[in-house]
């Protein structure tokens, strides 16, 4: 998507925000119809039972409908403010309700995040930020690319990442430590 | 060194920070670091940085519809009406626990599901009209009370906040329901009672943390709030 059509539709989000931080019923509707594929993607990963997925996305657009008005420009784009509730509300449900369901790798998990295939509202978001990311995680070494994608994308706690990894807890703490630290650096650099 | 302290060294505050974002900082770590993110504004920029790189690409996910009546449960609790008002305004004097509560205003506010079948009893435990602080929702087909706390609701300092059913008739006790989250949502399993009254009434008290030790409330009620029948159609 070129850059003029990802502004675009960023500010038509930014526009339903606004209406709903008003009350506009209807905006917020819109809002959920253009975002709630890609939250309820982010949370179905994260937890990847349904309704467990379900009751995070329903969390997520109640607490959006009565914070609307707490967005602004700072926080990144409307999409990826959206994703960061729906992201901390998911890692709530997990805390909550304790084990889930092993999920199979992905790509994601693996390290690789950036996907030629992205749909429109992917690709929307995707652009330099993904690819920028992509290229300081591929910096990292595999083991640190590895447990960072896999905490981040399935919301796996230390514990699990250490019976996950079948490496000691200590092993897998300093990877993610490590990790972030290489990231924050090539990011800035 | 006090505790708050550490939190200033700016390079410890983005690595935790990070593992916020990531997910990593668990439980209590977890709790604290929200706490002291309303202390310290630097502490939110970190976190907003981290946000901003590694959500968006969260965001990169191939999409997924989700089922239609997760807007319906999202819609059942963001149409709040004002039916039933005066109802409540001779509702509190019906309660003797209720007499305590003089200082704070209390509302109730009637939830609709316009075009679900009734699938469960909703309640708003509001601070006012328009701020709303828990919403209680039971739903008999599951047998389950999830209590969501719509923004972050901090009890007293040294303090907790009990959640009561109180009995529809003089003579029965209130029963607890356990303490309110102060953000986030919590599931209880559903009392029997609660099922079947659809106006079943609710109270907050403030009580020690952990709760009443009596069973009983021995606070002052600070919220009242009430379940709202299903409507059908």
């Amino acid at each position: 998507m070129d850059p003029e059509r990802v502004q675009e539709r960023n500010e038509e989000l930014v526009r339903l925000l606004h209406l709903t931080a008003r009350g506009d019923q209807q905006a917020f509707a819109r809002l959920y119809e253009l975002t709630s594929p890609t939250l309820f993607a982010v949370c179905l990963r994260m937890l990847v039972r349904r309704e467990w997925a379900e009751e995070a996305l329903q969390e997520a657009y109640v607490k959006v409908w009565h914070k609307a008005g707490d967005y602004n420009a700072s926080r990144g784009n409307v999409l990826t403010w959206l994703v960061s509730i729906a992201r901390y509300l998911a890692i709530d449900v997990r805390r909550a309700r304790g084990r889930r369901p092993e999920a199979p790798l992905s790509d994601e998990d693996m390290g690789r995040i950036t996907d030629d295939d992205a749909g429109p509202m992917e690709q929307f978001l995707a652009q330099d930020d993904a690819a920028a990311l992509q290229r300081c995680l591929d910096e990292l070494s595999d083991t640190q690319r590895q447990t960072i994608t896999l905490a981040f994308f399935q919301g796996l706690t230390h514990h699990e990442l250490s019976s996950r990894l079948k490496r000691p807890l200590g092993t897998v703490k300093s990877w993610i430590r490590r990790g972030l630290e290489g990231l924050k650096q090539c990011l800035q650099g | 060194m006090p505790a708050g302290m550490r939190y200033r060294d700016l390079e410890l505050q983005d690595r935790l920070a990070a593992e916020y974002v990531v997910g990593t900082l668990h439980g209590r770590a977890r709790r604290r670091f929200e706490r002291l993110m309303l202390e310290f504004p630097t502490l939110c920029e970190a976190v907003h940085g981290w946000e901003r790189q590694l959500n968006a690409v969260a965001a990169g996910l191939p999409e997924r519809q989700p089922p239609r009546r997760v807007w319906r449960r999202i819609r059942a609790r963001i149409q709040p009406e004002r039916r039933g008002l005066m109802d409540w305004l001779g509702w509190p004097a019906a309660t003797a626990t209720a007499t305590a509560a003089a200082a704070v205003l209390a509302v109730f506010l009637v939830v609709s599901v316009p075009t679900a079948p009734p699938e469960s009893y909703v309640a708003i435990i509001a601070e006012d009209a328009t701020t709303p602080l828990w919403t209680v929702t039971a739903d008999p087909e599951t047998g389950e009370l999830n209590i969501s706390a719509v923004g972050t609701v901090a009890a007293p300092e040294g303090k907790a906040l009990e959640l009561w059913l109180m009995p529809p008739a003089s003579g029965e006790k209130p029963r607890s329901l356990g303490l309110l989250p102060e953000q986030g949502s919590r599931s209880v399993a559903l009392p029997v009672d609660a099922a079947r009254a659809g106006g079943a009434a609710l109270a907050v008290s403030v009580e020690p943390p952990g709760g009443s030790p009596t069973g009983q409330p021995t606070g002052s009620v600070v919220y009242q709030a009430r379940f709202v029948t299903p409507r059908s159609g």
